[in-house]
């Protein structure tokens, strides 16, 4: 007869912390869209393609380029990489951002 | 953030042409940003139940237990040890600290790292209970923030690279020798694949089915890599561990990415220069220099050189030292302002303006000291690089590279803490 084993978990517990999402827009008509870009992966083509296909869609969309912010991975514009700046809350709210697109992932 | 919204552009954006990329974008990507920004996901979340870590989560024979973890992608594929609440226990005897201790929650699945979970999984690994201290002291180095573990899964596919310094290369059989990075020993295999399993399993990275490793191609776990620290002291030079910032014959991890390997490097000669030219060409030139390009972007590359024994007492003999093979590589080793901004405009799709970015204050002076494409411009960063550690063949002079992926997986290292009565309880073991 082969050996019976019981066995335990191997993953560690979560720590996850729920944080509540930002409720959607609308519509995206009179709003500003504000772009973070790592300047990778076409970022310089396809944000303004975006833009130009969310103009056509949406009268008086406004945009924030990437360009405003800088590399979001460069340590040397805020001393931290923007994910982990204590004032990007605030650095997106002085420009008047009702939403923001990041990209481009690959 | 649950359910944050991503946008997928459909295809590979890396091979689509002007006209076909806004294509896409007019089509398929703005929709899929209106969506991401006007529909709210689903609030239903899904609340799991999962077990304790002393719950037994599955009754089975050796291949019923297999089958379990495979189907919930808890396994790499080859079989695991079962580990039953014994086997865990053995391997708890080897540290004094709490089971329950948290090393850190790993990104991107937010799982704590916990003193129980590394000894489940080096269990499952197929290590020895007294491999413990060096398991938790990887975790550990792997838990630090400078690490970046949570980029553990991209497309690169780095794989960590461990090297041990330290007596307990030698208490517990480390090779170190001919075959350094083949597995085989027990040692040197195990708490590499322990590694690789741990990554699965509490970061998170697990190639498809599983969703979080994207690495393209990807590869298979590095077996850890020691130090022969013998042919070291021979020679004159300090242990790799002093370079780490630790004292000589301090036990030290360090773990740091390794996205590819070089060629086996043969250099030849009874004088320093002979093969200081060779690695200069080989490993610095043909192969170091590709991932350079990529890297100057964070300013921060790593490369790992192994010297044969032989070669490294060759290049000691002359009177060389570690850090005098590091500048000749600096100065030695070049690739050209073109080759550059090629492979980056390959890899990312960045059109890499090296005299805007020195104007700006991001690159040094020497990156645009013309315009010509053919300029040379340096491949190894800083007065610490290339990293240099002794190992392999005694028998050959063969050399290698680890090339490192920059500000990902930084090499970061840990002292080994070592229980009270570390000896004996090796002694019990044995």
């Amino acid at each position: 007869m082969d050996p019976k084993y019981e066995v335990v978990w191997p993953l560690g517990r979560s720590a996850y912390k729920q944080v509540a999402m930002a409720p959607r827009l609308p519509d995206l008509t009179g709003k500003t869209i504000c772009e973070l870009s790592h300047f990778e992966y076409k970022g310089e083509e396809i944000f303004p393609a975006l833009e130009d296909a969310l103009r056509k869609r949406y009268r008086d969309i406004k945009f924030v380029s990437y360009e405003a912010f800088g590399n979001f991975r460069d340590p040397r514009i805020h001393g931290v990489e923007l994910e982990k700046y204590a004032g990007l809350r605030d650095l997106l709210l002085k420009h008047e951002c009702d939403a923001v697109v990041v990209g481009v992932g690959a | 953030m649950e359910n944050l919204s991503i946008a997928e552009y459909p295809g590979v954006v890396m091979t689509d042409s002007k006209e076909g990329l806004r294509e896409k974008v007019e089509k398929v990507l703005v929709e899929n940003v209106i969506m991401g920004l006007t529909a709210m996901p689903s609030s239903e979340t899904t609340v799991v139940s999962e077990p304790g870590p002393r719950d037994i989560v599955c009754k089975g024979d050796l291949r019923q237990v297999n089958e379990f973890f495979y189907e919930n992608l808890w396994s790499d594929g080859l079989p695991i040890i079962p580990p039953t609440l014994k086997e865990v226990e053995r391997f708890l005897r080897f540290t004094d600290r709490s089971p329950e201790e948290v090393i850190g929650v790993l990104l991107p699945e937010n799982r704590e790292a916990t003193v129980w979970n590394i000894a489940v999984n080096g269990v499952m690994a197929g290590c020895r209970p007294e491999y413990m201290p060096l398991l938790i002291t990887i975790v550990e180095a792997i838990s630090d923030p400078a690490f970046r573990i949570q980029d553990g899964g991209t497309t690169p596919g780095w794989e960590p690279l461990i090297v041990l310094n330290g007596p307990i290369i030698k208490e517990l059989d480390f090779n170190y020798g001919q075959g350094v990075m083949r597995v085989g020993r027990q040692a040197n295999t195990s708490v590499g694949r322990f590694l690789r399993l741990y990554m699965r399993n509490v970061p998170g990275f697990r190639i498809p089915p599983g969703l979080t490793d994207k690495g393209s191609i990807g590869q298979t776990f590095n077996v850890v890599l020691a130090e022969n620290e013998d042919t070291v002291k021979e020679i004159g030079w300090q242990p790799f561990s002093v370079d780490r910032g630790f004292g000589a014959g301090e036990n030290v991890v360090t773990v740091l990415s390794s996205i590819f390997a070089s060629p086996p490097c043969y250099s030849a000669g009874s004088k320093a220069m002979q093969h200081m030219e060779v690695i200069a060409e080989v490993i610095g030139r043909k192969t170091i220099a590709y991932w350079a390009s990529y890297i100057i972007l964070t300013a921060q590359f790593d490369p790992l050189l192994m010297l044969a024994p032989s070669v490294a007492k060759i290049i000691a003999q002359d009177g060389w030292t570690k850090d005098d093979v590091r500048q000749y590589l600096c100065r030695n080793v070049k690739t050209t302002a073109e080759e550059m901004t090629n492979h980056v405009r390959d890899f990312q799709a960045i059109k890499l303006d090296l005299c805007a970015l020195v104007a700006e204050g991001r690159l040094p002076k020497e990156y645009c000291e013309s315009t010509d494409p053919q300029r040379p411009l340096p491949v190894f960063w800083g007065p610490a690089s290339p990293l240099i550690v002794v190992s392999g063949d005694p028998a050959r002079n063969q050399n290698k590279a680890y090339i490192q992926s920059g500000y990902i997986g930084a090499p970061t290292s840990r002292k080994i803490l070592l229980p009270k009565n570390w000896q004996q309880r090796l002694k019990e073991s044995s």
